[in-house]
């Protein structure tokens, strides 16, 4: 048995590779998660956190690196066997329509059990009952999900994430269509499995709230990981080079010309008055003055 | 057992889709369904024309052989003896059968030169209305109601009766007997005469225009026109069957017509089918995202969306099949009423299975190619979508 849930080993992620139009998501990712562990990924959208989530949970393969679970290298694995590695070895929690709409809340959660075909039924309802009982949601088992609150879902997608025992459950921004309180009480239900029973969560998440509840946060910008915030990334420089500066004015001093023009074709064609005429020319002339001293500078 | 509660939890999802959806459900087995019941309501009744066309032929033809020459009244009497000798012949009987013209409008009708003694076995359901029966070598004759009527003729009269033969010719008859034969030749009428008057009236004495051959079951009927074809093969030998599956040609070009047209809402019906389902993998585009990632494979996705094509198109069936009987009788019975026709659909119930049967193939058929291509969204992809 291996100790890590899940290895990353060099990681790349190209999109539309050896066209114009080339997309680097991913950026040589290295990570290990052991089991126990409770990690947040963080990163604002274009990161390439969803394709890194994509990634772990193996419905993405990269285009370069290994991807390990389990001890199992999937990186090569068909559809199929990919299909078996999700539903033994993840627990899937997303954030919108996370649930079968057309099933009822019990039957959510025995479905992945049935999927393995190692349950009987009996045994996958008792079993998915029990989960609904972890999760303090057994009185609503019979309910459709749209007869359940937002947060009530999302514990019923936990409790889908945990029926097959995973080897790690992975969320996707599970707080995300949560009020503020409902998402602390569903991060620290998350926290109570981790710490009592040595349940492996990884979060994928731009809120810094969630993040807080993992034990480990990683941030990811560019396609590129870091263990520390890279506050560097995160500073713009406001100020435009002098050459920057000198290209915007001379466009804007090409407009004013063109709208003197239009302005003496309008009195010569009658359209404005001698006076309005005047008034409008002075304001553009002011104009002009000033962005010419602006590049003299 | 749980790999078979998974595909419980396919017809689940697939029932739950379609009570969410209850209009559009309703309109997809409405379309099937019409299909189903222009299918079933048209077998039916040609069904039901075939048995009584059949019906007609077994009572008219009943077990027997007819040797004809190939025109005019030219099989020799004297051949009976040993036609009577052939297995499984039980009776034998020459009769004279021609079209004659009568009266002095010169009306076309059907002679009939027979023994009096084989009257009966040749017309089953013949009804004396007025009269008696002629007596053998009387120059009286039998007439229908129809023929007396145009002639203007009655029991005592006498017609003139035409040969259409060279070297014959007309004489008068007396009226006997009206009579029923419970057949209908359209409007022509009928005369029926002894046979030996007939022979005398189309100087052919000694001779029939054919010999009715009678067998004691049917599968005889087929070996006995065999063995006669071998003795005179300058004969026309008439077995029922040959024209029951003359008819039944017949019926089965009408049936093939009917069927192709029955077929065309079929079509129809499996487009909208193939519709309801494409809208039903877009809706659930984001669900299949869903359960790929905890993990189903293809096939369970498939049996969701196929599931759903069946459930429709099954009750569409057997809604079909409902409609399709009553649609049967209601049109019959205008048959009935303003054509005066005797028509009752059969209701077979290999049909109705048949009906189920194509209605369920063809809504699976139509609800593969949608339900495969959302068998084979990529989940993230699926997942994407919103």
């Amino acid at each position: 048995m291996s100790r890590a849930a899940i290895e990353l080993i060099n990681v790349e992620k190209v999109y539309e590779e050896g066209t114009p139009a080339e997309v680097h998501a991913l950026r040589g990712i290295d990570l290990v998660v052991n089991k126990g562990e409770f990690i947040a990924i963080m990163g604002p959208s274009g990161s390439g956190k969803t394709t890194l989530l994509n990634i772990i949970g193996t419905m993405d393969k990269p285009t370069r690196g290994r991807v390990i679970i389990d001890g199992e290298d999937v990186t090569d694995y068909s559809e199929a066997r990919l299909a078996h590695i999700r539903r033994e070895k993840i627990g899937f929690v997303f954030q919108f329509f996370n649930l079968i709409s057309t099933l009822t809340a019990l039957e959510n959660v025995t479905l992945p059990m049935l999927l393995t075909g190692k349950y009987s039924e009996k045994e996958a309802r008792e079993k998915a009952l029990d989960l609904l009982t972890l999760v303090r949601l057994r009185e609503r088992a019979n309910h459709k999900p749209r007869e359940l609150s937002g947060g009530e879902q999302q514990r019923v997608a936990i409790a889908r994430a945990l029926a097959n025992h995973p080897t790690f459950v992975l969320m996707d921004e599970p707080t995300g269509s949560l009020d503020t309180v409902t998402g602390s009480r569903i991060m620290s239900l998350c926290r109570v499995l981790n710490e009592k029973f040595g349940q492996t969560f990884i979060v994928v998440t731009h809120n810094p709230g969630v993040a807080k509840a993992a034990k480990k946060i990683y941030h990811i910008r560019d396609g590129k990981l870091y263990k520390t915030p890279p506050e560097d990334l995160m500073k713009y420089t406001w100020t435009p080079s002098v050459g920057e500066k000198n290209e915007i004015m001379r466009v804007y001093i090409r407009i004013l010309r063109q709208e003197l023009n239009s302005l003496k074709r309008r009195l010569t064609s009658g359209q404005i008055s001698d006076a309005e005429y005047r008034m409008i020319k002075q304001r553009i002339l002011q104009d002009l003055e000033l962005i010419r001293r602006g590049i003299e500078k | 057992m749980s790999a078979l509660s998974v595909y419980k939890y396919a017809v689940k999802f697939a029932w739950n889709d379609m009570t969410s959806r209850k209009v559009r459900a309703g309109l997809t087995i409405l379309g099937i369904a019409v299909g189903i019941a222009a299918l079933v309501a048209l077998m039916s009744i040609t069904l039901g024309m075939r048995t009584q066309i059949e019906n007609m032929l077994s009572e008219t033809l009943g077990l027997a052989v007819t040797l004809s020459g190939k025109t005019g009244v030219e099989v020799p009497v004297g051949l009976i003896p040993a036609i009577m000798k052939i297995h499984g012949v039980v009776n034998a009987y020459p009769v004279i059968e021609q079209t004659a013209l009568v009266g002095s409008a010169l009306q076309p009708a059907i002679l009939e030169g027979i023994e009096l003694k084989n009257l009966k076995d040749a017309f089953p359901n013949m009804e004396l209305k007025e009269g008696r029966l002629f007596y053998e070598d009387e120059e009286g004759v039998l007439i229908t109601p129809n023929l007396a009527d145009r002639l203007g003729v009655d029991i005592g009269d006498t017609i003139e009766i035409s040969p259409r033969s060279t070297g014959a010719t007309s004489k008068r008859f007396r009226v006997v007997g009206i009579i029923d034969i419970g057949l209908s030749f359209g409007e022509m009428g009928f005369i029926v005469m002894p046979l030996s008057q007939a022979q005398e009236l189309y100087n052919r004495p000694g001779y029939a225009s054919s010999i009715v051959i009678k067998v004691a079951s049917r599968d005889l009927i087929h070996p006995l026109a065999e063995a006669l074809k071998k003795m005179f093969p300058e004969a026309r030998i008439i077995e029922p069957e040959q024209i029951a599956r003359q008819i039944n040609r017949i019926m089965d070009v009408v049936n093939a017509t009917l069927l192709s047209i029955g077929s065309i809402s079929l079509i129809v019906a499996a487009l909208s089918v193939m519709n309801t389902i494409a809208m039903v993998v877009r809706e659930r585009v984001r669900e299949i995202g869903i359960l790929k990632a905890i993990g189903a494979q293809r096939l369970h996705i498939l049996a969701i969306f196929l599931s759903e094509a069946f459930l429709l198109s099954f009750i569409g069936g057997l809604v079909g099949i409902a409609i399709g009987l009553a649609g049967a009788h209601i049109v019959t019975s205008g048959l009935i009423k303003f054509m005066g026709m005797q028509l009752t659909p059969v209701i077979d119930p290999v049909v109705l299975l048949e009906g189920l049967i194509i209605a369920s193939a063809v809504g699976v058929v139509a609800g593969f190619q949608p339900a495969w291509k959302g068998a084979n969204i990529r989940p993230i992809e699926a997942l994407r979508y919103e």
